[in-house]
C-alpha cells in the first residue's frame, strides 16, 4: 500500500508542490494522476522513492514510513518501486540489451540468468529486435518501451509512470498503455502520471486529481 | 569482480588520464623505496659503529711499554674492557705501508719513529667508552685518543636529516598524489553523473557504485608501485655498487630477504592505499550529495 497523509512539500525558494495530499493506493491497484504541468505529479514520484523528503505530513510505501529510512536502505526501497522517467533516462552509450541488463547486474544477477531475463522482458515489451541498437537508433515508442523494460525486469512491486505517452503518436500510445495494463494485471501497482483524457476516460481506472499541489478530485473512471 | 571490470574499463576510455595517475604515483613512490632504503642502510653503518665500541689510544714517545702495560692492567681490571691491543711504532709502520703501498712517495716520507704507538682498545659495551675515555684523559703521556663517539654523533646527524627531508618529500608527493588521484576521479565522476543518478534511481547500492572508481585508484596504485619497485631495486643496486668501496667492512650486500618483502609489498600496499584512499574519499564527498 501507498499512503500520503497531510502530505507538504515547499521547496526552499518558498514555493508550494504538495500541500496537505491525503491519497491512500491499495496493493494491485491502476490509478491515474492527473493535472496540469506544475501540479505536483512528479513531487509525488520523487517522494516515493525518496529522492526528496515531505516537509511535513506522511509517506508510506509497502508499511514503510519513508521518513524513517535510513539513507544506505533508500536502494532496497528503489527495488521495490520502479520508475519510468518523463525523460527515459536511458543511457545512450549503452545498447537496449546494456540498459535493461544494468538493473539486473545492479542486483548482483548472474550473468546467464540476466541474459534469460532481458530477453523476456525485451520480447515482452516488443523490442527484443533492437536489443542491440542504441537509444539514439530507436524511435520515440521504442525507446518508451525500453524504458519499459528496464522498469520491470527487477520485478518491482509498484510502478510509477510519469507521462508515459507523452510525444508518442495515437498507435504508439495505446500500444504502450495496454503493456501497462498488462503489467498491472500481472499484479503489479501502476500510478501513471498523464495529460491524456483520452487514455484516462478510456481505461475507466482511478484518477486522482492534482492542482496546484492539493488533491481537488478522487474518484474511478473520469478526468474532469 | 564486475566491478573491478568497470574499473578496469574506465582506465582504458581515458589512457592519458590514467597514466598521469600512473606516473604520479610511480614518482612517489620512487621517492618513499629510495629514502627507505637510504634509512635502511644509515641504519645499518649506523649499528655497524655502534655494534664496535672501540677506541684507540696514542701515546707521546715518552711513554714505554712497561708504561703501557701497567695502563693495560688499570683499564682491564675496571671489567668494562672486552680486548686490549698494543700496536707498536713498528706494527704502525706496517700498518701504514700496507695503506700506502701504492705510494712510495709517502713510503719514503715515513718512517717508525714518527709514527705513535697506541693501544686499540674494545669495550665490552658502548656506553663504557665515555668511562674508558675519562681514565685514558687523566694519564700521563698520552698524545690523543680516537673513538667513535665522533662518527657515530655524525652518522646519526646524517640519518636524522635524510629521514627529515624524506618524510618531508614523501608527504609532499603523496599529497600530490592524492590529489592527482581526487581530481583524476573527480572528473570521471562528473563526466557519468548521468549514469550515476540512473543508478541510484533503480536501486544501486553506494558499494555498487562506488566500488569501480575505487578500484580505478587501486589500480593506479599497484601500477604505480610494481613501475617504482622495478626503478628502486635497480637504482638500490647500482647505488649500493657504488657504495661498497666507501663503507668498506659494513655489510650493506648482500640486503635480507626482508628488506626485498617490505620494498616490494610495501610499495604495493602503500600504492593501494592511497589510490583507494583518494579515489575513496571523492566518490564518498560526491554520494553524500
Amino acid at each position: 500500500m501507498i499512503k500520503l497523509k497531510k502530505a507538504t512539500k515547499k521547496y526552499g525558494d518558498g514555493s508550494t508542490a504538495l500541500d496537505g495530499v491525503d491519497v491512500v493506493i491499495e496493493d494491485g491497484e491502476f490509478v491515474f494522476l492527473v493535472g496540469p504541468t506544475g501540479a505536483g505529479k512528479t513531487t509525488v514520484f520523487r517522494l516515493l522513492t525518496k529522492e526528496i523528503e515531505l516537509s511535513s505530513g506522511e509517506v508510506e510505501v509497502d508499511g514503510e514510513d519513508l521518513r524513517k529510512m535510513r539513507k544506505k536502505d533508500i536502494y532496497k526501497l528503489r527495488r521495490k518501486v520502479g520508475r519510468i522517467f518523463q525523460d527515459l533516462k536511458l543511457l545512450d552509450n549503452r545498447t537496449i540489451y546494456e540498459n535493461t541488463a544494468m538493473v539486473l547486474e545492479i542486483f548482483g544477477k548472474k550473468k546467464n540468468e540476466i541474459d534469460k531475463e532481458v530477453k523476456e522482458v525485451l520480447k515482452s515489451v516488443g523490442i527484443l529486435g533492437f536489443k542491440d541498437k542504441f537509444p539514439a537508433q530507436l524511435s520515440g515508442g521504442e525507446l518508451q518501451r525500453a524504458a519499459i523494460a528496464r522498469a520491470i525486469i527487477g520485478k518491482p512491486k509498484y510502478l510509477l509512470c510519469d507521462e508515459p505517452t507523452a510525444d508518442l503518436d495515437p498507435e504508439t500510445t495505446w500500444e504502450i498503455m495496454d503493456i501497462l495494463r498488462k503489467i498491472n494485471d500481472d499484479g503489479t501497482t501502476l500510478i501513471v502520471a498523464t495529460h491524456d483524457i483520452d487514455i484516462v476516460n478510456s481505461f475507466k481506472k482511478r484518477v486522482v486529481k492534482l492542482l496546484e499541489g492539493q488533491v481537488t478530485s478522487d474518484k474511478e473512471g473520469k478526468y474532469d | 569482480m564486475r566491478q573491478f571490470k568497470t574499473g578496469w574499463k574506465n582506465i582504458r576510455r581515458s589512457p592519458y588520464q590514467s597514466m598521469a595517475a600512473v606516473m604520479i604515483m610511480f614518482l612517489t613512490l620512487v621517492a618513499i623505496g629510495i629514502f627507505g632504503f637510504l634509512s635502511y642502510s644509515s641504519y645499518v653503518v649506523l649499528d655497524h659503529f655502534e655494534s664496535k665500541p672501540e677506541l684507540t689510544v696514542f701515546f707521546e714517545d715518552v711513554k714505554d711499554r712497561d708504561e703501557v702495560r701497567s695502563l693495560e692492567n688499570k683499564l682491564e681490571k675496571t671489567g668494562k674492557v672486552a680486548k686490549i691491543k698494543y700496536v707498536s711504532k713498528e706494527d704502525a709502520l706496517a700498518i701504514y705501508k700496507e695503506l700506502f703501498k701504492d705510494d712510495p712517495v709517502l713510503l719514503e716520507m715515513v718512517t717508525a719513529s714518527i709514527l705513535p704507538a697506541s693501544l686499540e682498545i674494545s669495550a665490552t659495551e658502548a656506553r663504557y667508552l665515555e668511562d674508558i675515555n675519562e681514565i685514558l684523559k687523566k694519564e700521563e703521556g698520552v698524545e690523543e685518543i680516537a673513538y667513535q663517539k665522533d662518527i657515530v654523533d655524525n652518522l646519526i646527524k646524517v640519518t636524522t636529516a635524510i629521514r627529515v627531508v624524506g618524510l618531508a618529500l614523501i608527504s609532499y608527493l603523496t599529497l600530490t598524489s592524492l590529489l592527482v588521484i581526487v581530481t583524476i576521479i573527480g572528473m570521471k565522476i562528473s563526466s557519468r553523473r548521468g549514469e550515476i543518478e540512473i543508478m541510484k534511481l533503480i536501486g544501486a547500492k553506494s558499494w555498487y557504485i562506488r566500488a569501480p572508481f575505487i578500484w580505478e585508484g587501486v589500480i593506479y596504485g599497484v601500477f604505480g608501485a610494481l613501475l617504482a619497485t622495478g626503478a628502486c631495486l635497480g637504482l638500490i643496486f647500482w647505488g649500493v655498487g657504488e657504495m661498497v668501496p666507501f663503507f668498506k667492512g659494513i655489510p650493506l650486500l648482500p640486503l635480507p630477504n626482508e628488506f626485498y618483502i617490505l620494498l616490494v609489498g610495501g610499495e604495493i600496499l602503500l600504492g593501494a592505499v592511497i589510490g583507494a584512499f583518494g579515489s575513496g574519499l571523492v566518490v564518498w564527498r560526491y554520494l553524500k550529495r
